[in-house]
């Protein structure tokens, strides 16, 4: 063993100074090397030295009190161990999830607004397949089948002038106009319907 | 026989009695509490060089440990763990304070590395230094305090704490080897300055 082992050796030993804790090499070299010999006595010295320098302390005797004081009010301050103290640990958690569940309520809401809204058209659009389509016949000059349970089928006939001015509209506003036109017979279809079930409004 | 209750205390380990703690046991906490309490405040002191701040330090260690109870993990030593929360706060309030150059006990000392505030409030404390040669003392604890903060706490924890140098790479979070090449460096520095005094002793 060097004399630069043994010396890094003896400052890693706390107790060195009693000589227990050295083991046989060392103590073997300390007793052959005198260098090393007198720099465990400089350890030693410095060791005492330094203890000097901090004497033990006891404390306040009330040291337990003053923390159990400061524990109980700390306890008070905080929200227990209840919901809100569930809610306050992991309160970034628990916003995060409140707005996940908002948001995908909202989007689903949002989705069966439109897919109301999308079935309501088509029921439009069903009833007026169904009810007008005898009145396009009629038009073409078929036979017109008897409204249903006798009523008045009041369908606005087209006049030679109104012909003429479906003529004179350019094909891109055509469709507008259609539909202008369906929604005024799903007005009247509203009250045919309401009539074949009233049956309010009855001839013969 | 039945052994007393006072014993049956005194066998009950820190780890178990920690998992007390855990479960909301405050009883369990004092016992902590009486067992550590003194040389975690000693510990303070001599790190951090003031004894009036040490008993608060100490103090705000335990409340620490008591709101930490719950994520309290049995993984190393209650004592490594305790320290390692001491270590972080007196790291923190030597670093608040070093900005902070103030001149107490009427010794007028003057460290290297800025000024050391050495303000002793503990009486007993006081007494004792009265006791001491108040000139060595200071000389002491100049050099202690002049040394880097890691090469310090290095030295607190082997020599005055007596802890081993795998318990104290343990709460600095370092290897052992890096302990003995902190003490080894602090010791060099020590040795330095203290020579006039160990000479004196002579």
């Amino acid at each position: 063993m060097t004399c630069q082992s043994v010396r890094e050796n003896l400052l890693s030993i706390p107790h060195r100074h009693t000589k227990d804790e050295l083991n046989s090499v060392i103590r073997k070299h300390l007793e052959a090397c005198s260098d090393c010999a007198a720099e465990l006595e400089r350890l030693t010295q410095l060791d005492s030295l330094l203890l000097e320098g901090f004497s033990e302390i006891e404390g306040s005797p009330y040291f337990l009190q003053k923390l159990n004081a400061r524990l109980d009010e700390l306890g008070r301050h905080s929200f227990g161990s209840g919901w809100l103290a569930v809610w306050l640990r992991d309160r970034y958690l628990w916003t995060f999830a409140t707005l996940l569940v908002v948001a995908v309520g909202l989007w689903l809401g949002f989705r069966h607004q439109q897919y109301e809204q999308l079935r309501s058209m088509e029921d439009v659009v069903r009833i007026q397949q169904e009810n007008l389509r005898p009145a396009e016949d009629s038009d073409r000059g078929a036979a017109v089948p008897p409204p249903r349970n006798d009523t008045v089928a009041v369908v606005p006939e087209k006049t030679e002038s109104a012909a003429k001015v479906e003529d004179t509209i350019p094909d891109e506003d055509l469709a507008v106009v259609e539909n202008l036109e369906l929604l005024q017979n799903y007005e009247f279809l509203k009250d045919l319907i309401d009539t074949s079930n009233g049956g309010d409004v009855r001839t013969n | 026989m039945f052994e007393s209750t006072d014993a049956m205390v005194e066998t009950i380990s820190d780890v178990e009695l920690m998992l007390k703690v855990k479960r909301g046991d405050r009883e369990a906490f004092g016992l902590l509490v009486g067992r550590y309490r003194r040389p975690l405040i000693n510990f303070i002191y001599r790190f951090t060089a003031n004894p009036g701040e040490s008993e608060d330090l100490a103090q705000e260690v335990f409340v620490r440990a008591f709101q930490s109870a719950p994520k309290y993990e049995p993984k190393a030593a209650f004592s490594t763990w305790l320290y390692r929360i001491a270590t972080n706060m007196a790291l923190n309030y030597l670093r608040d304070r070093k900005p902070q150059l103030s001149r107490s006990l009427d010794t007028g000392l003057s460290v290297e590395q800025g000024t050391l505030r050495l303000e002793i409030r503990d009486k007993a404390a006081l007494a004792d230094e009265r006791l001491m040669e108040r000139e060595k003392v200071i000389q002491i604890r100049q050099a202690l305090a002049s040394l880097p903060h890691n090469q310090r706490l290095a030295v607190v924890l082997t020599k005055y704490q007596e802890l081993s140098l795998r318990e104290a790479a343990e709460i600095m979070n370092c290897s052992e080897t890096a302990v003995k090449s902190l003490i080894f460096r602090a010791y060099s520095t020590l040795r330095e300055k203290l020579l006039p005094v160990a000479e004196s002793r002579r």
